[in-house]
C-alpha cells in the first residue's frame, strides 16, 4: 500500500500549500476573534478548531502523498457508497444536528462536526475518474457514457441540493463536467448537457425567492443594502478599504460584525482589507499555480485514472476558489462557498489537503509511465469484478464472448503488468 | 515520458487496438486539458483585473470610493445620553425619575415575510397594537428599523424576547415615570414623548433637567459599539440636574384630598388650593382639581396638562381683595382703623349702582367691620379715600399685574388696569376696591396674604428648594422683593382678619354647637381668613349670572404664621355664594396643617361644644 517510489513530489504545489494553509490559519484567527468571542466567549474558538483541522490535513496530505493513488481506485465504490450514506444522513437526521445557515449540510455529534458534502467532492472525483477511465470509446455513446454519468452526477447533486446547498451543487457539476470533458466526451454531448444544466440552474433560481433576490442584489448591491445586498456591499467595502497594501494584519474593520461570514465564505474580503491588492493577488496567484501545476500533473500522469483524478482535484480546488472570489468581488451572484485552504471549515480544509496529497502522489509517478499504460486492458485490475455494478453490467453486455476465454485474458493482462513492473 | 505519451495519443490508440481489439483505450487529449487550464487562467485574470479596479479606488458609487463609503459607515459620532434629573419633594421622596424600559423595534429586512402575518397577530395580542399596523411596519422593507411600541412592560418585553424572532429588536429607552401618580401633577408637570418638559417644573427647568448629551467619536461595529482597535474621542455627557422641591407630600396629600372632596360634594367645576410658607415664600402645597396623571398625560385634554391653574389662570379675586384695600389704606395713612364710612347697602357712582352682596346696608362701618361684613360699599369708599395714585402704586408694590417668577412653566401675569390704560375709568378704582375689575392669579393673591403674615415683607414665591448636579447643590435662598406695608399695619390687618374668620365659623360649627354667633373657626388657634365670592366675567363686559368662584384666603396661625392658604372653588352648583363650600374646605385644611405642624393649641381659644383638632 505504501508507495515506495523515491521520486520527488511537485514542489511548486507543495510550496503553494505552505503559503496558503498558514495564511488561512492567521486569517481565520484575525477574521473570527470578534464573532468567536461574541458567540462563544472565546476568541480562539474557531482558530483552535481550524488548527486541529489543519494538523489533520497536513497529516492527511503527507499520508496521501505516500499512498499509491491506485489504492483509491480500488475503494472508489466503497468511498462513494459511504459518501451517499453520509449525504442521506444529513437529510434524515434531526435538524438540530444538521442545519446551519439554512442549509442541511452538517452532521454534528457533540462537539464534533463534519460536512459530508466536502467529502463528497473528493470521493466523487475519485469515483468518476475511475468510472470514466474504464469507459474507453464508449464514453462518446449516450447510452453507455453520457446517460449513466449524468445519472450518477444527478444522484450526488440531488442529495446535496435537497440540503439546500446550491454552491456545492454547482461545484460538483463543474467538477463532473470538466472531468467528463477531459475524459474525451463528445462536444455535442457537452453542449447539450450544459444547456440542460443551465436550464436546471435557471429553474432552481426561480423556485426560491431568496435566490432571485440575490440576483437583483448582484446587479445593484447598493440598492439592496438592507437585504441581500448587505453582504456583497460590505465585502466590497472591505476590499476597497484595503487599497494597495492593506490596513495591516488584524486591523480590518469589517470583521466587527459588519461583514457577515467574515471568517468563512467572505474571508477573501478580510484578506483584501488587511493585505490590500498585494494580498489578494498573492492568493489569486497561488490558485493560478495550483491550476497550472495540477493540469501539468494531469497531462503527464502515468495513466488515465491518474490524469482524470488530477484534473478533477485541480478543477475542484481552482473553480471553487474562483467562484468564491467572484462572489466576494460581486462578479457573480451570491452563493455560499468556502475558499479552499483559507476559509474556516475543518472538513473543507482537511479534505482539500488530502486531495492535494493525492495530487502530489500522482506527481511522483510522472516520468514512470509508458505508452501502454494508457491502455485500459493493461491497467492493474486488482479490484473485485463486482465492485462496480454499472461496470459489471456494461462489461457483461459487451464482453459476452471474451468472458468465455476469460482466463486467458487475465493471464495476458498479468503478463503485461509484470512487464511494466520490470521496467 | 508521460508527456510524450499523451501527445502521441494516436500512437497509443493504434497500439492499443493492436493489443486488444475489443478494448478501446481511454485517451486523455492534451488540448482538452489545455482548454481547462486556459479557461481557469482567463477567469483568474478577470478576477485579478476586477480586484485591481476595486482596490485602487476606481470603483465609485455615487461619486464616492468604496473606502470612503466604508469609512462613512464605520466612523460615527455616538450620543451619550444624559439621564434627566430626578425631582423630589422636600422630604426626599421621588416625584419624577427616568426608568429604562425596553422598546420594540422591527427590522423589516430580517423578517421572514411569509410568516409575518402570523407574527403580527402574535405581537398584537401581546402589545395591544392593531395587527395591520404591525404588519405594515414589518413589510416596510425600505426602512432599516421601525418602532412598533415604546416602553413595554418588563413582563411583556420578556415574552416578546422569548419569541426569539431575529427581526424583532428590544432596545432600552428612558421613560419619565411619576411614582406618585397624580400627586402634585400640576406643579411637577409632564414630559412629552420627545423627552421635553411641557409644563410645570419639568417645563420651566427643562434645559437643566435634561443636561447635555455627550458624544463618542469612534469607529464602531454594526451594533454601534465602539471597536477597541481604534482610538476614540469621548466628550462626556453632563447629567441632568436633580431638583428638590419645597412641596411637602403630606401637605400636598391633605390639600388634594380635601379639595377633591369639596369639589365632588358641591359638584363644582374645579378648584385650587395653595399653601405657602409666609416667612420664605416657599410653596408647601399646590393643588388643582380636576387633575391628571403625568404618566399618561396624553390621555387627558391638552389644557389639563399644559396649564397649572394655580399660576396660569386669572380670576377676579372678589372680597378676599378687601384685605389689600384695608392694608394699603392703613399703610398710606388714607384712613385709620377707626375711620368710619357709611354703608347704606348700595351707592351710585358714575351712573352705576354698586351694592353689597345681599343689597343690605351695614350702617356706619370701620375697616374692621368692612372686612367682617364683607361690605362692598364700604370697601369702595376706602379705595376712594386712598385715591388712584396710591392704590395702583400699591398694586404694583404687591406684584399684581406681573408674574411672580415662580419656577413653573406658563405663569400668567394677571390683568391690572391702571389710570394710564386707555379703558380706565374712576369706576374701576371703586370696583377694584372690593376685588372686581381686576384679575389676579391664585399665587399672586396668596402671596399678598403671606406678606400680611410676614410683617409686610413680600417674598418671591419659589417651589424649587435645591438644584443638585451630583453632590454640587445650589440651595434657593428666600428673597424679599419688597415691603409694601409696615409690620404694625400688617398686625392690625391680621387682628381684623381673625375677627373675620370667627364670623364665618358658624358655617362649620353651628350644627355641632348650636351657636350661630361668632366662634373660633379652628378651635385652639387664632387664624386669619377672608372669604370671597367673585363674579366671573362673561367676556362681554358683564358677569356670568348664575355662577361664582368661592374662595378663602388666610393665615394659620394668625401670629408667627406657618402657612398662608388660599382655597378657591370654581362654580359650585349648590352654593351660589360659594362660602358654604370654601369655608369648610379652608377650615379642614387649616386644622389638619396645624396638627401636622404640631403647633400647640391654646385651650383658651375653644368655645363650648368645640373640639380641638376636629370638627
Amino acid at each position: 500500500m505504501t508507495d515506495t517510489l523515491q521520486r520527488k513530489p511537485d514542489y511548486p504545489l507543495l510550496t503553494t500549500m505552505g503559503v496558503l494553509v498558514p495564511l488561512g490559519l492567521v486569517m481565520v484567527y484575525s477574521a473570527s476573534f470578534m464573532s468567536a468571542y461574541a458567540t462563544h466567549h472565546d476568541q480562539l474558538y474557531y482558530t483552535w478548531r481550524q488548527l486541529v483541522a489543519a494538523l489533520l490535513g497536513i497529516g492527511g496530505m503527507l499520508a496521501a502523498q505516500r499512498i499509491d493513488y491506485r489504492i483509491w481506485r480500488r475503494f472508489s465504490v466503497h468511498l462513494m457508497a459511504g459518501t451517499l450514506f453520509l449525504l442521506t444522513l444529513t437529510l434524515i437526521l434531526p435538524e438540530s444536528m444538521t442545519e446551519a445557515n439554512g442549509a442541511r449540510s452538517w452532521i454534528r455529534i457533540g462537539s464534533f462536526s463534519m460536512q459530508p458534502s466536502e467529502i463528497a467532492k473528493l470521493t466523487m472525483v475519485i469515483y468518476i475518474a475511475d468510472w470514466l477511465s474504464r469507459r474507453g470509446e464508449k464514453l462518446t455513446n449516450v447510452t453507455y457514457g453520457l446517460a449513466p454519468f449524468a445519472l450518477m452526477l444527478g444522484v450526488v447533486c440531488g442529495l446535496v441540493m435537497l440540503g439546500h446547498d446550491l454552491g456545492t451543487t454547482v461545484v460538483l457539476v463543474i467538477i463532473g463536467g470538466i472531468v467528463y470533458f477531459v475524459a474525451g466526451a463528445n462536444m455535442l454531448h457537452i453542449l447539450g448537457a450544459s444547456a440542460l444544466a443551465g436550464g436546471a440552474f435557471w429553474a432552481l433560481i426561480n423556485v426560491a425567492a431568496y435566490r432571485q433576490e440575490r440576483i437583483a442584489a448582484w446587479i445593484d448591491p447598493f440598492a439592496h443594502y438592507q437585504g441581500a445586498g448587505y453582504q456583497p456591499v460590505h465585502a466590497l467595502y472591505a476590499l476597497g478599504s484595503g487599497g494597495l497594501f492593506g490596513v495591516g494584519i488584524g486591523q480590518a474593520r469589517q470583521k466587527f460584525f459588519w461583514l457577515p461570514e467574515a471568517h468563512t465564505d467572505a474571508i477573501f474580503a478580510i484578506i483584501g482589507e488587511e493585505f490590500g491588492l498585494l494580498g489578494t493577488l498573492l492568493v489569486v496567484t497561488c490558485f493560478l499555480v495550483i491550476a497550472y501545476r495540477g493540469m501539468r500533473i494531469a497531462g503527464r500522469a502515468p495513466d488515465p485514472f491518474a490524469a482524470l483524478l488530477a484534473t478533477g482535484i485541480t478543477a475542484w480546488l481552482v473553480f471553487q476558489a474562483l467562484i468564491n472570489i467572484a462572489v466576494v468581488t460581486t462578479l457573480i451572484p451570491f452563493t455560499g462557498l468556502t475558499l479552499p485552504f483559507l476559509s474556516y471549515g475543518g472538513t473543507s480544509l482537511a479534505m482539500s489537503m488530502v486531495a492535494v496529497g493525492i495530487l502530489l502522489n500522482i506527481s511522483r509517478h510522472i516520468g514512470g509511465g509508458i505508452p501502454g499504460e494508457f491502455d485500459e486492458s493493461v491497467a492493474p485490475d486488482s479490484r473485485p469484478d463486482h465492485a462496480s455494478l454499472t461496470r459489471r453490467m456494461a462489461g457483461w453486455w459487451r464482453n459476452r464472448r471474451p468472458r468465455l476465454s476469460g482466463a486467458g485474458r487475465r493471464r495476458s493482462a498479468q503478463r503485461t503488468w509484470g512487464a511494466i513492473r520490470r521496467r | 515520458m508521460a508527456a510524450r505519451t499523451t501527445r502521441s495519443t494516436v500512437v497509443g490508440r493504434v497500439s492499443a487496438r493492436r493489443a486488444a481489439q475489443e478494448h478501446r483505450p481511454v485517451t486523455i487529449s492534451r488540448w482538452r486539458l489545455n482548454v481547462i487550464l486556459l479557461l481557469a487562467t482567463l477567469m483568474i485574470a478577470r478576477v485579478a483585473v476586477h480586484l485591481g479596479s476595486l482596490q485602487t479606488g476606481q470603483v465609485k458609487v455615487e461619486g464616492h470610493t468604496l473606502a470612503e463609503m466604508a469609512r462613512a459607515e464605520i466612523h460615527q459620532q455616538l450620543a451619550i445620553p444624559s439621564p434627566r434629573g430626578v425631582i423630589r419633594d422636600s422630604k426626599g421622596n421621588v416625584l419624577a425619575l427616568d426608568v429604562d424600559l425596553q422598546s420594540l423595534y422591527v427590522a423589516p429586512g430580517q423578517i421572514d415575510q411569509k410568516t409575518a402575518p402570523r407574527l403580527a397577530l402574535t405581537l398584537s395580542a401581546l402589545l395591544g397594537v392593531p395587527s395591520p399596523d404591525i404588519l405594515a411596519a414589518m413589510q416596510n422593507t425600505a426602512l432599516y428599523q421601525v418602532r412598533i411600541k415604546r416602553w413595554l412592560e418588563p413582563e411583556i418585553a420578556d415574552r416578546v424576547a422569548a419569541l426569539n424572532e431575529p427581526g424583532l429588536l428590544l432596545q432600552y429607552e428612558p421613560r419619565r415615570v411619576y411614582p406618585q401618580g397624580t400627586l402634585a401633577a400640576h406643579a411637577i408637570g409632564a414630559v412629552n414623548f420627545e423627552n421635553v418638559g411641557i409644563s410645570g417644573v419639568e417645563g420651566y427647568y427643562d434645559t437643566l433637567l435634561r443636561g447635555s448629551t455627550g458624544t463618542i467619536t469612534a469607529e464602531v461595529d454594526s451594533q454601534r459599539n465602539p471597536i477597541w482597535i481604534a482610538p476614540q474621542e469621548i466628550q462626556p455627557a453632563s447629567p441632568g440636574v436633580d431638583l428638590q422641591l419645597t412641596l411637602d407630600s403630606m401637605v400636598q396629600h391633605i390639600i388634594e384630598t380635601e379639595l377633591k372632596k369639596a369639589v365632588d360634594e358641591h359638584n363644582a367645576d374645579g378648584g385650587t388650593v395653595i399653601v405657602m410658607d409666609p416667612r420664605t415664600g416657599a410653596i408647601r402645597g399646590m393643588a388643582s382639581y380636576p387633575t391628571y396623571d403625568p404618566n399618561r398625560y396624553f390621555e387627558y385634554p391638552a389644557e389639563m396638562y399644559n396649564l397649572n391653574p394655580a399660576v396660569s389662570t386669572q380670576y377676579e379675586p372678589g372680597s378676599t381683595f378687601k384685605i389689600f384695600t384695608v392694608a394699603v389704606g392703613l399703610q398710606a395713612r388714607a384712613f385709620t382703623a377707626d375711620t368710619v364710612v357709611d354703608d347704606p347697602g348700595s351707592v351710585y357712582r358714575y351712573g352705576w349702582s354698586l351694592s353689597n352682596w345681599n343689597g343690605g346696608g351695614n350702617g356706619p362701618v370701620n375697616p374692621e367691620k368692612i372686612l367682617y361684613y364683607s361690605s362692598n360699599v364700604g370697601a369702595l369708599q376706602l379705595a376712594e379715600l386712598i385715591g388712584p395714585e396710591k392704590f395702583y402704586a400699591a398694586l404694583e408694590a404687591f406684584g399684581f399685574g406681573k408674574p411672580t417668577g415662580i419656577e413653573i412653566a406658563g405663569e400668567a401675569a394677571g390683568t391690572v388696569r391702571t389710570p394710564n390704560a386707555p379703558d380706565w375709568s374712576p369706576l374701576i378704582l371703586n370696583t377694584n376696591g372690593y376685588g372686581q375689575g381686576i384679575a389676579v392669579t391664585p399665587l399672586q393673591l396668596v402671596r399678598m396674604v403671606a406678606a400680611i403674615g410676614n410683617d409686610g415683607k413680600l417674598m418671591r414665591p419659589y417651589i424649587v428648594e435645591r438644584r443638585c448636579r451630583g453632590n454640587d447643590c445650589i440651595i434657593t435662598q428666600p428673597r424679599q422683593v419688597g415691603q409694601p406695608i409696615e409690620p404694625g399695619v400688617a398686625w392690625t390687618v391680621r387682628r381684623m382678619l381673625v375677627k373675620s374668620a370667627n364670623h364665618y365659623a358658624p358655617v362649620v360649627w353651628a350644627s355641632t354647637t348650636g351657636n350661630y354667633g361668632d366662634t373660633w373657626l379652628v378651635p385652639g388657634y387664632e387664624v386669619c381668613a377672608k372669604t370671597g365670592t367673585s363674579s366671573i366675567p362673561d367676556g362681554r363686559g358683564g358677569y356670568v349670572q348664575d355662577a361664582t368662584i368661592g374662595s378663602v384666603a388666610g393665615l394659620a396661625p394668625a401670629e408667627h404664621a406657618r402657612y398662608a392658604i388660599l382655597v378657591k372653588v370654581d362654580r359650585p352648583r349648590d352654593d351660589y355664594w360659594a362660602v358654604r363650600t370654601a369655608i369648610p374646605l379652608y377650615q379642614s385644611i387649616a386644622t389638619q396643617l396645624l396638627r401636622y405642624e404640631r403647633v400647640a393649641p391654646d385651650m383658651g381659644l375653644v368655645d363650648p361644644g368645640q373640639t380641638v383638632g376636629g370638627q
